[in-house]
């Protein structure tokens, strides 16, 4: 795996800056972190108007995800995120986050789903039958008390990330500053904002490459607040996703959705003799 | 003899920070990637910086037997007006032929009747372009039967006859020194250098005995030796480094400026 986690990550313990990027904001955010890595080690650059293109270096190990960049570019900064969010190596990512126990998996999520719509047919059943004198009042308080519990209860179950992914970002908060870039991108992302500058600006994007990246459709999927870092642009800023603050079970992290294209990479081509 | 450019570096979309930021004074751009109404931001940051910005062609296909394109000729007129360029260049070559696009730079033969197509076709071009126009020396792998002169001779007329300006490529010089026994001492001192309008350096390999012109490895030191043989019979007025594929590191490039200007000292 990676070689390239700096020492001020000591904090976040075995966990690679991408994979804190994938419990932040979902394979998006473990794209951007895969990029910047990749651009601190001098293996790829981003140009003006956001080409990312490799750049001949000495071969060292890389994560299989900045490899599959490495394979991916010359391609828009954008688009190579998308790409990159959308591959098999950031669903092996996924994978190996769920087998250590930081990530639900979708099927998990789903019968959360699934237990909170039993939850709302109750209610108005019982409901409906109080209304037709079939079940006493007091029944029905008692069904609606205990499905709010119960909800609370499977809510917690229904988030993204488990416990310890959720303190696993909530490590990352602390060492998510400017002298520790991939941590930063981890964190809030190329879009997000750290006190007061947009990430991309911080690292000195130009604006036209920053241009490229496409802040992910907020989507109201699991009937709760905006889903991020699901798909491939995941760049919103990581409060509304699985960070310690303010994760209410709405937010759908890793969740596995892309967005669309991403526009092509510009002009390039033959260079005369 | 035209105005001192410097040394300077092709100005490529994947590299265009990089060449901002290397220390260069002129750039040049591949006239057939770029459009009047958008240039790039960073081409038009070096004209904001006074930096000047040399339009090169590589499909005028000047050797060609078909009359040349106006389309493409007024192209490269209006790049060089939108980038106030003091001239602009192509190739000795052709790349089209009956219609069908060849892709690369072909060498011409080297007789009279070829000179003639040649010294027509660049004629019309003059008349179509608002600055003078520089030739350049191509790689060739093949050489045609019967030639009439040496290449030296060939673009001496070709300049004797049409007035152009002359673009050296020490590393196409060096690949035809390499591949086909070209005498890199008689090609200078045939060529009229003070009609020299700037050098271009280039990176190449050599595979199984044969120099690769690829702009996508190092300039050899090779190279930079018939640049050395150019420099002692003349200061070229420019000197630009062309890189077009797998891009090194920005400290590399700057490497090479610093080589080629180590040997211009
Ligand atoms: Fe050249």
């Amino acid at each position: 795996m990676a070689t390239s986690w700096t020492p001020t990550s000591a904090g976040s313990a075995e966990l690679q800056p991408e994979e804190l990027g994938f419990l932040a904001g979902g394979p998006g955010r473990a794209a951007e972190v895969a990029i910047v890595t990749l651009v601190e080690a001098g293996a790829v650059r981003i140009s003006r108007n956001g080409v990312v293109s490799p750049v001949r270096t000495q071969h060292r190990p890389w994560t299989p995800l900045e490899a599959y960049v490495l394979r991916a570019a010359p391609r828009s900064l954008g688009d190579l995120v998308s790409t990159v969010a959308g591959s098999t190596q950031a669903e092996s990512l996924r994978q190996s986050l769920i087998g250590r126990g930081l990530v639900r998996s979708v099927g998990q999520r789903n019968a959360v789903r699934w237990a909170r719509r039993l939850l709302v047919v109750a209610v108005i059943a019982a409901v409906l039958l109080s209304m037709g004198d079939l079940l006493s009042f007091g029944y029905v308080v008692a069904t609606v008390v205990s499905a709010i519990v119960l909800s609370l209860l499977v809510g917690r179950a229904g988030r993204p990330l488990t416990g310890s992914g959720r303190a696993a970002v909530r490590r990352l908060d602390r060492v998510a500053t400017t002298s520790n870039r991939p941590a930063l991108v981890a964190y809030y992302g190329l879009l997000g904002k750290v006190e007061g500058h947009l990430v991309w600006e911080t690292l000195g994007m130009a604006p036209t490459a920053a241009a490229t990246l496409k802040r992910r459709p907020r989507r109201n999927n699991n009937g709760g607040s905006a889903s991020c870092g699901g798909g491939g642009c995941g760049s919103c800023s990581s409060r509304s996703c699985g960070s310690a603050s303010g994760s209410d079970g709405g937010s759908s992290c890793g969740s596995g959705s892309s967005c669309g294209g991403g526009g092509g990479c510009g002009g390039g081509g033959g260079g005369g003799d | 003899m035209v105005d001192k450019l410097g040394v300077g570096i092709g100005w490529r979309p994947e590299i265009d920070l990089t060449v901002e930021q290397l220390d260069v004074d002129f750039v040049e751009v591949v006239a057939e990637n770029l459009h009047v109404g958008h240039l790039p931001e960073s081409v038009l940051l070096l004209r904001e910086r006074g930096v000047p910005v040399l339009p090169h062609a590589v499909s005028l296909s000047l050797g060609g037997a078909e009359p040349v394109d106006a389309g493409r000729v007024a192209h490269l007129g209006g790049l060089a007006e939108a980038l106030g360029a003091p001239f602009v260049s192509d190739h000795v070559c052709f790349v089209r032929a009956g219609g069908l696009d060849s892709g690369h730079l072909m060498p011409l033969p080297r007789t009279r009747e070829a000179l003639d197509v040649l010294v027509a076709n660049v004629k019309a071009a003059q008349a179509d372009l608002p600055v003078p126009l520089a030739l350049e020396n191509v790689a060739a792998l093949l050489e045609w039967p019967d030639g009439e002169l040496t290449e030296g001779r060939f673009l001496a007329e070709l300049v004797e006859r049409t007035d152009c300006l002359l673009l050296v490529d020490v590393a196409n010089l060096y690949a035809n020194a390499r591949n086909l026994g070209t005498d890199v001492g008689r090609f200078l001192d045939e060529i009229p250098l003070e009609r020299l309008a700037y050098v271009h350096v280039a990176g190449g390999v050599e595979h199984q005995g044969v120099y690769h012109d690829t702009h996508a490895h190092a300039v050899l030191p090779e190279v930079l030796d018939v640049l050395k043989q150019l420099r002692d019979r003349i200061d070229p007025p420019g000197v630009l480094l062309e890189r077009d594929d797998d891009y090194p590191a920005d400290a590399e490039l700057a490497g090479e400026l610093a080589a080629i200007r180590a040997v211009l000292a």
